[in-house]
This record gives C-alpha cells, sequence and structure tokens, in this order.
C-alpha cells in the first residue's frame, strides 16, 4: 500500500476526515447554513412574495366595472315627492337589486380573503424554493467546502435558480395546499 | 497523560494489554495519529470562515477560530506509541498505548535506554565469546 510509507500523521484518517468533511458541507453546513443566508443576502423572502402576490393577482380575473346603482336616490332625484308611490311599486325589483349588490360585495369580500391567504401562503412556497435548491447537494459540498473557492452554476445565478424553483410543480403544490 | 499503562522492567514492557520482551530489534515509535485529520479540520474551517466572513455573525466566527486551533492543538498533542519490532513488522507483534505526545517522548525514551543496555549487554557477550 502506497500509505504504509508514508508519515504516520499523513496515513491516518486522513481520507476518512476529507470525505467526512466533504460530507457534512454537503448535507449538513450548505443547506441549513449556506445557502440560506446566500438566498437571504439577495433579500430572497421579501423578493419572491412580491413575485407571488403578483402572481397570484395576474392569475385572477379581472373584474368589470360594474357601477352600483342606487335606485331610490335616483328616483327622488328625478320625481322628488311624487317618488314614493313609484318605489311602492319598485319594491319587488328593488328587493332582486339590492340582493344582487349584496352577493357581489361578498364575492369581492372572499376575493380579497383568498388573495390575504395565498400571501401568507407565500412564505412556505419561498422556503420550499431554499429548500429544493438545498438537495443540489454536490454543488453545495463544493461550494461550502472549499469557502467559495469553487463556484458551481448554482450559486453563479443563484437569483435565477431560486425562481426557477420556485415556479417548479413541486412549489407550486406548497402554495396550492396551503392556500385553500 | 496516557490511556492504560506501560511499565518498562528488565527487557520487558508491561501494557495493559500485552507483556513485550524488548530485543535489539525492537523500535518504539510514537506517532501523531490524529495531526492529519486535525489539519484538515483547521484548515477546513478556516478556508470556510475567510470564505463566508460576510454572511457569518461574530459568534460563529470567534467558534470557528476556537474550533480550528482546538483541532490543531489536540493533532499535536494526541499520539501513539508502538513497539515495533524489525523483523516483525507490521504483525501482531506490534503493542500501542495512546496519551500525551510529550509522555510518550518520555515512555519512548526510557524503552530506548532499555534497548541500548541491551545491545551493550549482548556486545559485552560476543565480544567475551570471541575472547
Amino acid at each position: 500500500m502506497i500509505l504504509d510509507n508514508s508519515p504516520s500523521w499523513l496515513s491516518g484518517g486522513l481520507a476518512v476526515s476529507i470525505i467526512g468533511y466533504g460530507l457534512l458541507s454537503a448535507f449538513v453546513i450548505g443547506p441549513t447554513v449556506v445557502l440560506p443566508r446566500e438566498a437571504e443576502k439577495l433579500n430572497w423572502s421579501e423578493q419572491c412574495k412580491r413575485m407571488v402576490v403578483a402572481e397570484v393577482r395576474q392569475s385572477q380575473s379581472q373584474e368589470e366595472f360594474v357601477p352600483q346603482i342606487d335606485y331610490r336616490d335616483m328616483a327622488r332625484s328625478w320625481f322628488g315627492r311624487d317618488a314614493e308611490p313609484l318605489l311602492q311599486l319598485m319594491q319587488p325589483l328593488g328587493q332582486i337589486m339590492d340582493q344582487a349588490n349584496a352577493q357581489k360585495e361578498r364575492a369581492k369580500r372572499l376575493n380579497e380573503e383568498r388573495l390575504q391567504r395565498k400571501a401568507q401562503a407565500a412564505g412556505s412556497r419561498c422556503d420550499c424554493a431554499v429548500t429544493m435548491l438545498g438537495e443540489q447537494r454536490i454543488a453545495l459540498g463544493l461550494y461550502s467546502g472549499t469557502g467559495r473557492l469553487v463556484t458551481p452554476p448554482l450559486f453563479k445565478n443563484l437569483a435565477s435558480e431560486l425562481q426557477t424553483s420556485l415556479r417548479s410543480p413541486r412549489c407550486a403544490d406548497v402554495q396550492s395546499n396551503d392556500g385553500r | 497523560m496516557m490511556l492504560g499503562t506501560c511499565d518498562v522492567k528488565n527487557d520487558i514492557v508491561i501494557t495493559h494489554r500485552t507483556t513485550y520482551v524488548l530485543s535489539k530489534d525492537t523500535r518504539p515509535d510514537v506517532q501523531r495519529l490524529f495531526f492529519g485529520p486535525s489539519l484538515v479540520v483547521s484548515s477546513g474551517l478556516t478556508l470556510f470562515g475567510f470564505g463566508f466572513a460576510d454572511i457569518l455573525y461574530t459568534h460563529e466566527m470567534g467558534l470557528i477560530a476556537i474550533i480550528a486551533t482546538a483541532s490543531v492543538f489536540c493533532g499535536l498533542q494526541v499520539a501513539r506509541l508502538v513497539i515495533l519490532d524489525k523483523v516483525t513488522r507490521g504483525t501482531e507483534q506490534e503493542t500501542a498505548n495512546y496519551g500525551l505526545h510529550s509522555t510518550l517522548q518520555a515512555k519512548r525514551g526510557e524503552i530506548n535506554h532499555e534497548i541500548e543496555r541491551i545491545k551493550n549487554t549482548s556486545s559485552a557477550h560476543h565480544a567475551g565469546d570471541a575472547s
């Protein structure tokens, strides 16, 4: 064996310690310390939340602007005191209009609540993007193990890699599950 | 400090595990077994500390510096005393004790002294036989 003739301090657990250091960098330090902090340095969480909220707003169909008409005020302004008998006559139609207005208000409120829930769930979707990149062990091990001496493409374009993993089906599922 | 015992008495080394009869072919060796791994740990940590100084907290950098220094210190201090036989090197005739490098070096000196005595005695015998 080659190591038989080498100095004792060289033969010992040198290979084991190098492998151990590599594994520690790839599986512990890289995904738990280096990657989340590099992402935070790019202000990822804020940037990501903005992106997710914008995406949600964009995906919603634009509501048509329908002005709410208060038929009572209109009738009173047009007919003055004579409006009251007319309003009595139109009461059934007025009730239908009131109901339609209330339903429209309710739909708008529900939609706003759904939007807020989705915005809150954006945090877990953003975390998902970081966690997903954390599975690229070789790149992480090289980057954190060498103290940035070796910079894999993952870290050269970290912002775009994070955006790509944010849009991946796996992280999109996180939002749809949480945001229901 | 040494783990276990290692007594040198008249041609014999008695350790906690085995008894070894010294001969002129015996060679005690003190090896810093963990120096390599400790260098890997400390250089790796130093590289990490300097490389990621911008994303590490001050207390983390301090901890890294302490661990890196302690690692090299331990690597230099911890050693293994092996008693090798030049003839049967690499066989089960070897015996080993772990401990502080300075303690083991002193013990090695004792064993070497005993080996010298054996060599002198045997050369005196040879000289006596020749005459």
